[in-house]
């Protein structure tokens, strides 16, 4: 006897008819933005009310049937899709923006609202969400939150963390936890919600949030630098903190492997600049915010003009008006997307010493030669290197897959990195916390994980290395 | 071959753009400028031309205010040899008429005798399409407007227009104006180190009257007005119902 009939009626009791979704159409739901990871959930569930949350999660729980938290699903460690037939509880229904305080700068919305709603909700009062990440034209907050996302903007926003000022979080027995708070400063001992930040859908469901908003940059200026080594982007990595300090609000490196995808595959066939030679070349993307274009066009001369002395830089171009700054930017985040043309991309995320970045990739790329296609770039100027290898031959996955891991995140251990600097453990990573953290601490963790959700129905197998689902 | 190549200064065409209260123009406060993108289009070409040794010096030029000195530099910095700016504090996209951009640029055509006037084929915020046309008319020149393909071949020019039924050829012996469309060309990004030697290139200041010309639009723009909101969608119970709207609230019937 099917018991999937069974709960199939207690949802369709408690949501409406299209908040219920099972045959065909949860195939989207099973498959994640990367096509990497297929779950084979029949049952996707899609409430717009925190109540039906709860009453959802209650159910699950005392049956032990086990679910996943799925937000935009633009996650890249598997962590938003089923790894079996766990039930889907998709927070799409949660769009709405419910207040913003124009005195105090704070935004409450919904976990299901998107990223770029939000800023093109904020636009009229000159505000934006201090996160800024390729896919937010499809992330959600509350996922976001859930994953504590990076992005270009970290290196002068600093941890989304720090700019969550409160948020609501349903358990897995269905009990809401209301941390909402609109103060910036509450330090009334134990911060809760601080677990529930990055922990990846392992605690609970977050449903709605308080956010800290900054004003919009006055002016902005872009520009992409090339030039012929590693030490050369250290270099301008360096001067690019301590010349242009606090308004510098974003510095990504690309090398000549990533911009060669780019330059073969985009769609928009791009070239920056008039003569591209990118073997051998390394790329600096940098942001600068200043009063007007004029005086930050000023300092970006005398800044080239510094570096220019010192020969670290072969060419420089930058964006004269909006379209070519939105061209440039997607340069840089449309690298994971050409690489997938190229092959099934193997995806790492890590920290690490900054100057070793280049060795990483180098060794790596030796390492798969005859297996895969590898490029490096990223968060430089947080010490955040994305290094992905595209898979050549489709029948050698596996292969390369051992070649790729442990290695890399050994290399990344003995250097005291992080393997996950900011995608999150997921289902990619789950079974390396072990590995990265000492004993005591992932007892803790464990401890932790089993006092919110005692009968592990929420994202199993994920963030958490539970030793039931080894 | 000397090439004169107009640029105006106009909203970034990626800017949504307000009408002021007072419905006589758009809000430019603190609003985004840039390079019309058909007039970077017309330069790009100018800049080709010279890289393939057909073009041996551009002249950049623009009209308006102080601040529409930054446009010439980026002209400079993408490949222009000089700079002309002709000083009209005034609107460039309410007062300043094609008309006068055309008389302008006569002048200066009678100064500089270059071969060729490349022109974007309108601005975006006044959206006129008429100065390439004008200048033409006044100069006695051929014109080939829309241009979406540029073969120089000595002194006879080979344009090919996009034109409702598909595309047009047109020969025609120099001196001549060409006004420039989307596909001909895709702009270059400039360069820092242009940018910069962009300062010690030459630019050259011009007022109206020293031209024996003034701000004379002799149309007066009495309204400007947003397109009307979009009103929302109905959802109908039956085909009668529906009939019965068409006819009574959309009188479509």
């Amino acid at each position: 006897v099917s018991t999937q009939s069974t709960w199939g009626k207690f949802f369709r009791s408690c949501l409406r008819e299209n908040e219920v979704i099972t045959g065909q159409d949860v195939d989207a739901y099973n498959v994640d933005w990367m096509n990497k990871y297929y779950g084979k959930t029949s049952l996707v569930v899609k409430p717009s009310k925190v109540e039906q949350i709860s009453k959802i999660l209650q159910y699950c729980n005392e049956r032990k049937l086990a679910v996943v938290p799925q937000g935009g699903n633009t996650g890249l460690v598997g962590g938003s899709v089923p790894v079996h037939d766990e039930i889907v509880l998709s927070l799409s229904n949660f769009n709405k923006i419910l207040d913003y305080d124009e005195s105090t700068g704070v935004v409450t919305c919904e976990a299901g609202v998107i990223l770029e709603m939000m800023n093109v909700f904020l636009q009229k009062y000159n505000r934006e969400v201090p996160l800024d990440l390729g896919a937010k034209g499809s992330c959600f907050i509350g996922g976001n939150i859930a994953t504590n996302a990076g992005g270009i903007h970290y290196v002068k926003n600093g941890p989304f963390r720090a700019n969550i000022l409160g948020c609501e979080a349903v358990l897995a027995d269905g009990s809401v936890l209301n941390m909402l708070s609109q103060q910036r400063k509450d330090n009334t001992g134990i911060d809760l919600k601080q677990l529930l930040i990055g922990s990846e859908g392992s605690l609970g469901v977050i449903t709605k949030a308080n956010l800290y908003t900054i004003p919009c940059d006055k002016a902005k200026k872009l520009f992409l630098v090339r030039c012929q080594n590693f030490t050369q982007v250290l270099t301008i990595l360096k001067e690019s903190k301590s010349f242009f300090g606090r308004t510098l609000s974003a510095i990504e490196y690309i090398d000549g492997f990533a911009y060669k995808v780019l330059l073969e595959h985009s769609i928009s066939q791009m070239k920056p600049f008039q003569q591209e030679f990118p073997e051998g070349s390394f790329y600096a993307l940098i942001e600068v915010t200043g009063e007007d274009e004029e005086s930050i066009l000023r300092r970006i001369e005398q800044f080239y003009e510094r570096l220019d002395q010192e020969k670290v830089i072969s060419d420089c171009v930058f964006a004269e008006n909006i379209n070519q700054f939105n061209e440039l930017w997607k340069l840089r985040e449309e690298i994971g997307a050409n690489c997938a043309k190229v092959g099934l991309v193997f995806k790492y995320d890590l920290s690490l010493p900054v100057e070793k970045t280049d060795s990483l990739v180098k060794d790596v790329r030796e390492r798969c030669k005859d297996l895969g296609f590898t490029v490096g770039y990223g968060h430089i100027g947080d010490g955040n290197v994305h290094i992905n290898v595209s898979l050549l031959d489709k029948t050698k996955k596996k292969e390369l897959e051992q070649r790729l891991e442990p290695y890399i995140f050994d290399w990344i251990v003995q250097n005291n990195g992080s393997v996950s600097a900011e995608h999150g453990l997921g289902l990619m990573k789950a079974s390396l916390l072990p590995k990265i953290k000492p004993a005591p601490v992932v007892d803790k963790i464990i401890q932790l994980k089993r006092l919110f959700d005692p009968n592990l129905i929420l994202n199993p197998y994920k963030v958490v290395c539970v030793p039931e689902w080894s | 071959m000397k090439v004169l190549v107009a640029v105006k200064r106009a909203v970034d065409y990626a800017i949504k753009v307000r009408v002021k209260a007072d419905k006589t123009g758009v809000e430019l406060n603190n609003v985004k400028m840039s390079m019309n993108p058909f007039c970077e289009i017309a330069l790009e070409e100018a800049v080709r031309l010279k890289e393939a040794s057909k073009a041996k010096e551009i002249i950049a030029l623009t009209i308006g205010p102080k601040a529409a000195s930054e446009t010439l530099r980026t002209a400079l910095a993408i490949g222009a040899d000089r700079a002309v700016h002709v000083l009209a504090e005034a609107r460039t996209d309410l007062v300043v008429q094609p008309l006068l951009v055309a008389k302008i640029l006569r002048k200066i055509v009678e100064k500089e005798q270059p071969s060729l006037v490349l022109l974007g084929k309108q601005s975006i915020d006044d959206d006129y399409n008429q100065t390439g046309q004008i200048l033409a008319g006044l100069l006695g020149w051929p014109q080939a407007t829309f241009a979406s393909k540029v073969v120089i071949n000595g002194n006879s020019a080979e344009v090919t227009r996009e034109i409702d039924g598909g595309l047009q050829t047109l020969a025609f012996q120099l001196p001549g104006v060409i006004t420039c469309d989307l596909r001909l060309n895709e702009p270059r990004f400039a360069t820092l180190p242009n940018i910069m030697k962009a300062k010690k290139k030459p630019l050259e200041e011009v007022t109206l009257e020293s031209l024996g010309l003034k701000l004379d639009g002799r149309l007066d723009v009495t309204k400007v007005e947003p397109p009307s909101s979009r009103t929302g969608g109905a959802k109908v119970a039956s085909v009668d119902e529906l009939i019965d709207k068409l006819r009574n609230e959309a009188k479509v019937l």
